[in-house]
């Protein structure tokens, strides 16, 4: 890449791959927004690695988003999640997502505390093996299987909103604030 | 062996469909520069004794902005155009050196929150609680106050450079369980410090590629102001009530949905040292439990 403009060469990039790493971004974030973000995020360290990243970027835009994901990543605090001067509106749903199915399963997912969502993204949606999962997450195998085990325990007991797109507005006491089920490991 | 459970969720993890949002090459690059950039003025911030900006418009300077107030403005037109009170704006939004005090009611939180250090993932209801915060524009240190009819919690944020990195600290206190929380960590590049305000560049963004109209004028907190109606080109609308002598923002309106919007009110303190104090100093009451610590 070193020398090339990098707004073409990442659009060129992004025509070529960037649906399908939104669509693992926004699994690993458990929003579209968030996916969003998340991919701009690691693309954004892509561009700051740029002379130092040779061949096809991808894999290490996809292992960016994998750390970013277990790492809890959130790129907006409070605050400015609150504001739409940066794209946040998935995070209120209107009416018509509310009612989409086809997003129901990221509503589930973003149930989930990050580690569990990205090794179910990871072993259910990128088709890793559980090597290569623990590869790609820091951890142990049987990390990545617990952490497995868990999530779809977890999942199965939340699976009743995925029959049912109801808006997922699931209120949380305020004393949630100050758990940490987002970071705290799986 | 994978079960039929496993073999559904596949299957409605392939459903959905994925939409590049426009322009996000360009995005990126000019956002990795912004926080290039960012980082620099952070570092000058930190640096700066007395800041003076002169803001200069149509070759006049026409006002001065010193600590602990906005200087009264010169005169102005008769009529306020939306072009006139933009560019006046955004000389306001970066030059105060004040606390910025932001408050608000009937707070809608529905998403998750907190940085990658701070990782706190939270939905609250409408209508229920109360936020205040207060940033320190110098230090970017921040304070905030979330009160429900059953809670308050309290947190306070604190950044600094390292070099390449920012780091940034958080102590959160809960008055019902009577905890305290402690996180730290260094910010994933991108992503921005905390904030307890719309940001000036955030704002920046927003005048920039915004429709303006001015589309009415009433009296804020008892501050002549004027609305500059802000409609973005995804259609969403902000309302940026704005002080007709100070140009200072004073109130913001973000309709997020039919049923929601979301106002904050903004006052600028004169910058004591107990409130800076208070602002970057966490008070953790006696007896109170430490929980959550994270690095």
């Amino acid at each position: 890449m070193d020398g090339e403009e990098p707004v073409a060469t990442l659009e060129q990039f992004l025509a070529e791959r960037g649906e399908p790493l939104l669509h693992t971004a926004i699994l690993l974030a458990g929003s579209r927004a968030g996916g969003e973000d998340l991919l701009q995020s690691a693309l954004e360290r892509l561009v700051h690695r740029w002379k130092k990243i040779e061949g096809n970027p991808e894999g290490y835009v996809r292992t960016t988003l994998y750390n970013l994901a277990v790492d809890g990543w959130r790129r907006e605090t409070s605050w400015r999640a609150r504001l739409g001067l940066i794209a946040t509106h998935d995070a209120v749903p209107d009416e018509a997502t509310a009612v989409d199915d086809r997003d129901a399963i990221i509503r589930l997912l973003h149930q989930l505390p990050p580690r569990q969502r990205t090794v179910i993204v990871l072993r259910y949606w990128e088709d890793l093996t559980e090597a290569e999962t623990a590869k790609a997450m820091g951890c142990r195998v049987g990390t990545v299987k617990a952490t497995t085990s868990r999530a779809l325990q977890r999942l199965r007991e939340l699976s009743a909103p995925v029959d049912d797109p109801a808006p997922a507005q699931h209120a949380i006491e305020l004393s949630a604030l100050t758990s940490d089920p987002a970071g705290s490991p799986a | 062996m994978t079960t039929d459970f496993e073999s559904d969720l596949r299957a409605k993890m392939a459903r959905i469909t994925p939409t590049l949002p426009p322009g996000l090459a360009q995005e990126v690059v000019q956002s990795h520069r912004r926080h290039q950039q960012s980082r620099r003025k952070a570092t000058r911030a930190l640096m700066a004794v007395v800041p003076a900006v002169a803001l200069v418009v149509g070759g006049a300077a026409v006002a001065a902005h010193r600590t602990g107030s906005a200087s009264p403005a010169a005169t102005h037109p008769a009529v306020l155009t939306a072009d006139y009170v933009k560019k006046k704006v955004e000389g306001t939004l970066s030059s105060t050196n004040d606390i910025v005090e932001v408050t608000g009611n009937g707070f809608v939180f529905l998403h998750s929150a907190g940085s990658s250090i701070n990782p706190v993932n939270y939905v609250v209801t409408s209508g229920t609680y109360a936020v205040t915060a207060w940033t320190d524009p110098v230090t970017g240190n921040l304070q905030t106050v979330i009160k429900s009819p059953t809670d308050v919690v309290t947190t306070w944020t604190t950044s600094h450079e390292v070099g390449e990195q920012v780091s940034q600290k958080s102590v959160t206190v809960d008055a019902a369980t009577k905890t305290a929380s402690i996180s730290a960590g260094v910010l994933s590049p991108g992503e921005l410090p905390a904030s307890g305000y719309a940001s000036p560049q955030q704002l920046k963004e927003a005048l920039a590629t915004g429709q303006l109209t001015i589309t009415n004028k009433s009296a804020i907190d008892g501050q002549s102001a004027v609305d500059l109606h802000v409609r973005n080109v995804n259609g969403s609308t902000l309302d940026l009530w704005v002080n007709t002598r100070t140009f200072q923002l004073v109130k913001l309106v973000e309709p997020l949905t039919s049923a929601v919007t979301v106002t904050d009110y903004y006052h600028y303190l004169p910058r004591t040292k107990s409130l800076v104090d208070q602002v970057s100093t966490p008070q953790i009451p006696a007896g109170y439990r430490q929980v959550g610590t994270s690095k």
